[in-house]
């Protein structure tokens, strides 16, 4: 009786834990959650080069408004009123702040001069050093 | 990316003052970069008995325009418009 009761709760609890995981967003995905807002332009853009072997997917949005930028300020929990504010978000949900260790994170970085925000894709170590690379070398440019 | 490439990074950073960001964002930052300058040393007793093994040449595989805009939610907007705003971010990021 006891092994029966095992048999059907088993698969039961298993279930019942694959229904709790968090839903993962593609980059396909996030862009459909937001391109059907009438106020911001919304882009993906796949393969977006960071060196000449290594690329990422982008989502990029722009608030066509001051409501637009200030729902999305709230939903990305962004504060301020001027400058650049970057974040490592979940993938699920690019707006929690998490850290890189070693499982897929979003790279979020919101203009709040130009009302932008650019999501970009981090799936393995070799891109999280890329993007790096890609920030310093461009900083070393526009300082020279 | 190869460990000699990691370590320029890594020195850029430190001196960039971006090194505590990213200690923050990434807890094995350093340890990773122990890690890195520890193997460095090896590769330098290990000179002349061996040849580094991960110096392989990586095949580029990224398209020649550098991006491919998927989809967009607006037809008057030109794709290098969006090429220059995933630029942008990150350059003053």
């Amino acid at each position: 009786m006891k092994r029966l009761l095992l048999i059907v709760l088993l698969p039961l609890a298993l279930l019942t834990g694959c229904s709790h995981e968090k839903k993962e967003y593609s980059a396909s995905e996030l862009y459909q959650h937001y391109a059907e807002r009438e106020n911001l332009k919304v882009a993906q853009v796949d393969g977006f080069s960071l060196s000449d072997s290594v690329s990422v997917e982008v989502i990029l949005m722009e608030a066509d408004d001051e409501d637009a930028w200030q729902q999305l300020k709230e939903e990305f929990n962004i504060q301020g009123d001027e400058g650049t504010v970057s974040w490592l978000g979940d993938p699920d949900n690019p707006a929690h702040r998490t850290q890189w260790t070693g499982i897929p994170v979003m790279r979020v970085i919101a203009s709040i001069d130009k009302h932008t925000i650019g999501i970009y894709r981090i799936d393995n170590e070799t891109q999280y050093d890329a993007i790096v690379d890609y920030q310093l070398e461009k900083t070393k440019k526009g300082i020279q | 990316m190869d460990e000699e490439r990691f370590e320029e990074i890594w020195e850029r950073a430190e001196a960039e003052h971006y090194g505590q960001r990213l200690a923050a964002e990434y807890p094995a930052w350093r340890a990773r970069r122990r890690r890195v300058a520890s193997m460095a040393m090896l590769t330098v007793a290990a000179a002349g008995i061996a040849l580094p093994l991960w110096q392989t040449s990586i095949q580029p595989v990224v398209q020649e325009e550098g991006y491919t805009v998927a989809y967009c939610n607006r037809t008057d907007i030109a794709d290098q418009y969006w090429a220059n705003m995933a630029d942008e971010l990150l350059m003053n990021s």
